[in-house]
Parts: C-alpha cells; sequence; structure tokens
C-alpha cells in the first residue's frame, strides 16, 4: 500500500515536472512565445505605467471671447490664468471663428464674457459668463469645468468680501459672512487626485488578465489544434489516467502562471512606489495578484476545452478579459451601470481585484478586507482547473474533437 | 491569380473562414452593443455617500435634505467615522461628510462652520461626481444662508442675492449636453474597435493563407487583398458610425463626407497593417492573441483620454505609428463636431504614410511574384 502511494506521488510528480521542462523549452524556443510571455507583458506595463506619469493633466488650452473688455473681465481671465489646469491660449474677437477653433480642437473651451459684465457688478446685479466646453472630451471637459467653477468661487467671494468689507465689517467676519458653510475636503488617500494612482494601478493588472488567460488558452488549445494532444500527454505521463492528466495539464500551465505571477508582483511593486502601501498591504496584494492570474490562466484553459476550439478558447478569453475593465467600475462607477451590465460587472474577477486593490494599495486598508476576495479567486480557480482536467481528458480521449480551426 | 482573381478570392475567404468573418464582421456589431453598455445610462447617479450628523440641528437636516434630492447621490445616515471608514474599505460608499456638533452655533454667531468631506480617490470618476455634487449643494445652502443674512441689512432682495452670488457660470457642454460617459467615450473607441477587430481578421486570413500555401505575394496581389478587405471594412465602419451610433443615439453626422473621406484612408491602412502583421506571425490563432492585449495600451496612446500634451515625449512619437491615434482625432472632429477636412489634413496624410509604409514592408520583405512552398 505505501510503496503504491510513493509510486503515484513519484509519477504524478515526474509528469508534472515532464510537463513543465516541455512547455518551457516550447516558450523559450518560439520567438512568438517569448514575445508574449517577456517582451510584450514588459512593454505594457512600462507603457502603461510612463503615460500618466505626469500624473495630472495640466495647462489644457482654452480661449475667450471677452465682449466686455473691461477691468473686471481682465481681473477673470487672469485668474483663469492663474489656474494650473487652463491656459487661456487665444482671445477671440467673434464668435463664429471661437465655434470653428473649437469644432477643430484648436481650444477645447471658450469662456464668453458678455458686454454688460463691469456694468452689472457695480450695480450690484447678479452676473453671469458663458463656459463653452468640448463635451466630448470628457477627461479635459470635466478637469475645465471643475477649474472654471473654483475661478468663478474665487472671483465672486472677492466681490462678495469688498461688499461686506464696504459695509463696515472686519475681513475676518467678512470671510465668514461670505462663506458660511466651508466644506473641507480631504481625500482618502490620492491627495492630489493623481491619474497614475487611479488609471495606471487599475490598468496593469487589467492588462495581465488579458495576457494571462490568453496564455491559458494557447497552451492547452495548440495541441488541440495541432491533433497533438496524445503526443504531449505520452512525452509527459507513461499511461492514461485522470490522476495523471491533472498533473501534466496543471505542469503545462504552471511556467504560464509563474511568468505572468511575476509581472503581477513587479506591477505591484510598481505601483506601491507611488501609493506607499505597508509590507502587509503589498504581501496581500501579491497573494491576491498570483491568485487573480491563476483565476485568468485557467479560465482560458476552460473556454478552449468547452468549445473544443484553440480559436473560439482565445477569441471568448479575449471577449471577456479585454473589457473587463470598463466593466470594473474603475472608469464608470458599477453603481451606475443599467441592471444587466452591473451583473457582467459582477461576474468578472477584475471588478473585485480593482476593489481590493484600491483598498490595499491606495487607501491601506487591514488585509483582512482582501480576505474574502482572495479565497473565492483561489476557490474559483480551481473549480474552474478540476473542469478544465475533466473536459481535456475527454478531449485526449476523442481524437475526432482534434484539430477544429 | 490576377488581380481581380485576387480579390474574389479574399472577399470569398472573408465569408467562408469562420474566424474571419467573426473578426472583420461580426466581432465589430458585437462590440458595438456590447463595449457602450455599461455606460449606457451615460450620467453617474446613485453615488453611494454618508453622511454623520453630530449636530442634529435644523440646519443639518436642511444640509442632509439637499443632498438626498441630488440625483447624483444616494445618502446614508451613519453613526460615526469607524462606520463610515469601513464602508469606505468594503466599496459601500464612496466618501462621506462631517456635520459637527456646533454647526448651527457657528452659523449664527459668523465663525468658520468647517463640514468635513472625505471621498476615496482612488475611485476618481465616482469620487469627483461625489465631490462635484457635494460642493453644489454647500454652496446653494451658502447662498441661502447669505441671502437671510444680508436682507435686512440690504433691503433689497435683488442686492440680497447678489451678495449671495455675485457671478454664476452657465456651462454649455456642447455636443454632449449631459456630459454622458458613454458619449464621451464610445465615439472613440469605435475607431479603436474598428482597428483591433479588423487588424486580427486581416492578419488571420493572410496567415491562414500561409498555413495553407496558396498565398500569391506579388505587388498586385497585396493590393487587391487589400481592397478587397478595406471594401468589407469600409461597409462595416460605415453601418458603424450609422446604424450603431443610431441605435444608442450618440452624436454623428456632423461632417458625413469628412468621416467617409476619413474611412476611405483608415481602413487600406489597417488593412495593411493586418496584412504585416499575418505575414509575420503565420499562424491564424496567434494574431487573436498578439493583437488583443494591444487595445488598452493603443487606446491610451491615442490622446484621446490622456491628451498628448500630457504625454511623455517618448510615447508622443510612439503613438504615430498607431492609426487610431490620427483617426480618433479627426473622426471625433468630423462625426461629432463637425470639424473641416482641411483642418485635419494633417492626420489624413499620417495615415496616408502609414498605409505606404506598411505596404512598402509587404513589398520588399513578402513579396516575390512566387507561390510559397
Amino acid at each position: 500500500m505505501f510503496k503504491k502511494i510513493k509510486n503515484f506521488f513519484f509519477a504524478s510528480g515526474k509528469t508534472f515536472n515532464l510537463a513543465v521542462y516541455n512547455e518551457l523549452s516550447y516558450i523559450f524556443q518560439s520567438r512568438t512565445e517569448r514575445m508574449l510571455f517577456f517582451y510584450l507583458p514588459l512593454l505594457s506595463l512600462l507603457i502603461l505605467w510612463w503615460i500618466f506619469f505626469p500624473g495630472a493633466i495640466r495647462k489644457i488650452p482654452v480661449g475667450v471671447l471677452d465682449y466686455s473688455q473691461s477691468y473686471y473681465s481682465r481681473e477673470l481671465v487672469r485668474l483663469a490664468n492663474a489656474s494650473p489646469s487652463v491656459e487661456i491660449i487665444k482671445y477671440y474677437d467673434d464668435a463664429l471663428q471661437a465655434q470653428k477653433a473649437l469644432n477643430d480642437i484648436e481650444i477645447f473651451a471658450l469662456l464668453v464674457i458678455p458686454d454688460h459684465f463691469s456694468t452689472k457688478i457695480k450695480s450690484a446685479q447678479s452676473n453671469s459668463v458663458l463656459l463653452k466646453v468640448n463635451g466630448q472630451y470628457g477627461t479635459h471637459s470635466e478637469i475645465i469645468k471643475s477649474a472654471f467653477s473654483d475661478i468663478v468661487l474665487a472671483f465672486s467671494t472677492g466681490i462678495k468680501l469688498a461688499v461686506i468689507e464696504k459695509s463696515g465689517s472686519g475681513a475676518n467676519y467678512a470671510r465668514n459672512l461670505a462663506l458660511p458653510l466651508l466644506p473641507s475636503v480631504k481625500m482618502d488617500a490620492n491627495l492630489e487626485l493623481n491619474y497614475q494612482k487611479f488609471l495606471a494601478t487599475a490598468l496593469l493588472p487589467s492588462v495581465l488578465h488579458i495576457f494571462a488567460a490568453m496564455a491559458g488558452a494557447y497552451a492547452f488549445g495548440r495541441n488541440l489544434r495541432d491533433k497533438t494532444l496524445d503526443l504531449w500527454y505520452f512525452a509527459c505521463a507513461e499511461k492514461k489516467s485522470l490522476f495523471l492528466f491533472f498533473f501534466a495539464l496543471s505542469g503545462k500551465v504552471f511556467p504560464a502562471l509563474v511568468i505572468f505571477s511575476f509581472w503581477g508582483v513587479l506591477a505591484i511593486f510598481i505601483t506601491s512606489s507611488i501609493t506607499f502601501p505597508s509590507i502587509g498591504n503589498i504581501i496581500t496584494m501579491s497573494i491576491a495578484i498570483i491568485d487573480m492570474l491563476f483565476l485568468s490562466v485557467w479560465l482560458g484553459v476552460f473556454l478552449t476545452t468547452l468549445f473544443k476550439s484553440l480559436r473560439m478558447g482565445l477569441s471568448l478569453s479575449g471577449f471577456l478579459s479585454s473589457p473587463a475593465f470598463s466593466f470594473s467600475g474603475a472608469s464608470f462607477p458599477a453603481v451606475a451601470m443599467p441592471a444587466g451590465a452591473h451583473f457582467i460587472s459582477s461576474c468578472l474577477p477584475m471588478t473585485y481585484f480593482i476593489k481590493i486593490q484600491v483598498g490595499q494599495l491606495i487607501l491601506h486598508a487591514s488585509p483582512i478586507y482582501a480576505m474574502q476576495t482572495i479565497f473565492y479567486f483561489g476557490l474559483i480557480g480551481t473549480i474552474l482547473s478540476l473542469l478544465s482536467v475533466i473536459l481535456a481528458y475527454g478531449l485526449l480521449n476523442s481524437p475526432k474533437d482534434w484539430g477544429k480551426r | 491569380m490576377t488581380f481581380l482573381q485576387v480579390f474574389l478570392q479574399s472577399l470569398k475567404k472573408a465569408f467562408s473562414d469562420k474566424g474571419v468573418f467573426l473578426m472583420i464582421i461580426l466581432a465589430p456589431i458585437i462590440y458595438g452593443i456590447y463595449y457602450p453598455w455599461p455606460y449606457s445610462s451615460e450620467i453617474v447617479r446613485n453615488v453611494q455617500i454618508g453622511v454623520i450628523d453630530y449636530s442634529n440641528s435644523e440646519l443639518s437636516r436642511e444640509l442632509i435634505r439637499s443632498l438626498k434630492s441630488s440625483p447624483t447621490l444616494s445618502v446614508h445616515l451613519l453613526s460615526d467615522e469607524n462606520e463610515a471608514k469601513n464602508k469606505i474599505y468594503t466599496k459601500e460608499i464612496i466618501g462621506y461628510l462631517i456635520i459637527p456638533d456646533d454647526l448651527k452655533r457657528k452659523v449664527l454667531f459668523s465663525k468658520d462652520a468647517v463640514i468635513d468631506v472625505v471621498a476615496n480617490a482612488g475611485f476618481l470618476v465616482e469620487a469627483k461626481n461625489a465631490l462635484s455634487s457635494i460642493a453644489q449643494i454647500v454652496l446653494y445652502n451658502n447662498a441661502q444662508v447669505n441671502v437671510i443674512t444680508f436682507l435686512p441689512k440690504t433691503k433689497s432682495m435683488e442686492k440680497a442675492k447678489f451678495i449671495a452670488q455675485p457671478l454664476s457660470l452657465f456651462i454649455d457642454s456642447y455636443n454632449n449636453p449631459n456630459s454622458g460617459y458613454a458619449s464621451y467615450v464610445v465615439p472613440a473607441v469605435a475607431w479603436l474597435i474598428l482597428q483591433q477587430t479588423f487588424a486580427i481578421g486581416c492578419a488571420m486570413l493572410v496567415s491562414g493563407l500561409f498555413e495553407e500555401k496558396i498565398i500569391i505575394l506579388s505587388a498586385s496581389a497585396w493590393l487587391a487583398r487589400i481592397f478587397a478587405l478595406s471594401l468589407l471594412h469600409i461597409i462595416i465602419s460605415m453601418l458603424f458610425f450609422g446604424w450603431i451610433f443610431i441605435f444608442w443615439d450618440f452624436g454623428r453626422g456632423q461632417n458625413l463626407l469628412g468621416t467617409f473621406f476619413l474611412i476611405l484612408f483608415f481602413s487600406p491602412t489597417v488593412a495593411a497593417i493586418g496584412c504585416l502583421i499575418g505575414c509575420w506571425l503565420r499562424e491564424r490563432e496567434r494574431t487573436i492573441q498578439a493583437l488583443i492585449f494591444t487595445s488598452l495600451p493603443i487606446y491610451f496612446l491615442s490622446g484621446f483620454s490622456w491628451p498628448f500634451f500630457s504625454m511623455p515625449k517618448f510615447f508622443q512619437y510612439l503613438s504615430f505609428i498607431f492609426p487610431t491615434s490620427h483617426a480618433i482625432k479627426a473622426g471625433i472632429a468630423f462625426n461629432e463636431l463637425g470639424g473641416t477636412i482641411r483642418a485635419y489634413l494633417p492626420s489624413i496624410i499620417y495615415l496616408l504614410i502609414l498605409a505606404l509604409l506598411a505596404f512598402l514592408c509587404l513589398l520588399i520583405f513578402y513579396s516575390n511574384d512566387k507561390k510559397e512552398s
């Protein structure tokens, strides 16, 4: 009995090792595999990280159409120019010329100051200015709107203070009268509203999720496509057995898991370099990303075995993983999505991964908050791996299903 | 094989090869419906925020009432900061307000009545929406308090209103009046979807021809292949910017001629690049694997979501090699804003240069006027 168990462990270990060795040999011999496992992930991480390196968008070009040409209008423009987010690049004389500049995206917004601007202020009448903003460029327009809201608020407060002080109130008292409720905004981390912290940190795992799912699909699918399932299996196992097949298939996807885990942990370290979490947070997220990539790799294998085709496995892995970022709630809040899309969002692993990543790496929450997600990633990954093994073993015994394009 | 024969062979392949058909014809339509779906509500609503009301005064209740009336916010009353922090960590709320216990007294005696607002900027879009709504509501409440304070002094409602708000800002977010997220992001991503699916389809078709060993590698054959595939793509692109945009009711058709003109250059450029990738990979399924992951980096390099002028110089140059970097800019100007062809001629010339370079590479590296053995 003991000998039997020993032999079983020896055979399964040997099968696993041979499968790992054969897969690694293939990866290192193939130019495309090397590109997909090493060069492109590195390049993607670098691109996605460094694009957002400046952190904030500054000096968005804006135009001014000043019909007033008064002291007050110039004061408002001066305040606008002092804002780091926008830059007044051109003054226009007529509306048509300004509209053309907006349409041709020479400027992203136009501040229109009416001709009665100064007169109304002097005669203590409520006044307004118009900001025409190109809503088609959402990131730019949101920054411009926020900047001009602040500029107009600062301008208004200045006038308020002057009027109240004129009535004989002290400067401090006047300020309190002008702004009775003072909102004091405190960002819970990412104080400077840094896009690198918010966007790049979510994009890095998203792109690795795509890579890993594809790699899983290709690792098994290529033997299915090339009708070499039996050759592959008997190169690492001596006899047909579901248990040995489990070790053979696990060995086949193991290199992909290890290599992408390396990139995943690197992504966590890169993110941590600007968010400064604790060692506990870093370790938790390193485990989480390995867990998520484990799930991704097996998702690719599962889809390939389910549809018995490499092409379908890759297409579906891509279909599920590439829009995962859009459905994750990082760019558009999940609560605002329609019910169906919200349901899909709640089925995709990236949604949960980004939630715990923000908690751990940006908010520095206790690792306990990530445990449930890590557990479910592991559980679902294990279920997918077991289902894949059963389906793939069925394919090994069904040569008529091999070679589908 | 003559030009016409290769042209017809390519069209036949595009319809008979399931993989190529899926990528060139079906995938743009599927993605056109699937991708905008999460954003289809356009406006961010029901952002969950917490309020800790230590004041329990009439003024604080008025403030909470105003917050609750905002369609952007969904307000939860919380007992203390610990509860609020827990809810932020589990993302049950995106932020919270702390109303101090002496709020009413401070307002009455014109002292600083500070309301702390805490937000989770790890989800920046959601946090910004919440903060902007909170700020508007607090400003509105300020204006109301101002009017009540100054009315007895000025004895004129108009003057009191002037002191409360001397200057207001009207925002005309033209072409996207509600600042809808889908209306902003999808017209740009549409070009990316059309590029990626078409490039994969072209690469898959060429790889398939290599695998079947029936590829003709001559200048006229490459031209015929590019023309045939581009013809299909031009039709699909017009369908995309027509019917799919009508389906989702996105802004469209401001300069139809400009959009059509751009597609005429965009499709052959992507076809030539796709053929080049297919020649290099020579394995049908590899094309999916090699091209799908590139979507995210290419989108962010296009300068749409993250402006060119905020990118490091190297990436500004790198972005020029992707057709989308030129097509998104010109496409949005034509289709959404009514920009002129003249203003976007440089984008079209860049596309032409890319097409010529890719075609030249095909001629230099993959053209021998012989059937490959």
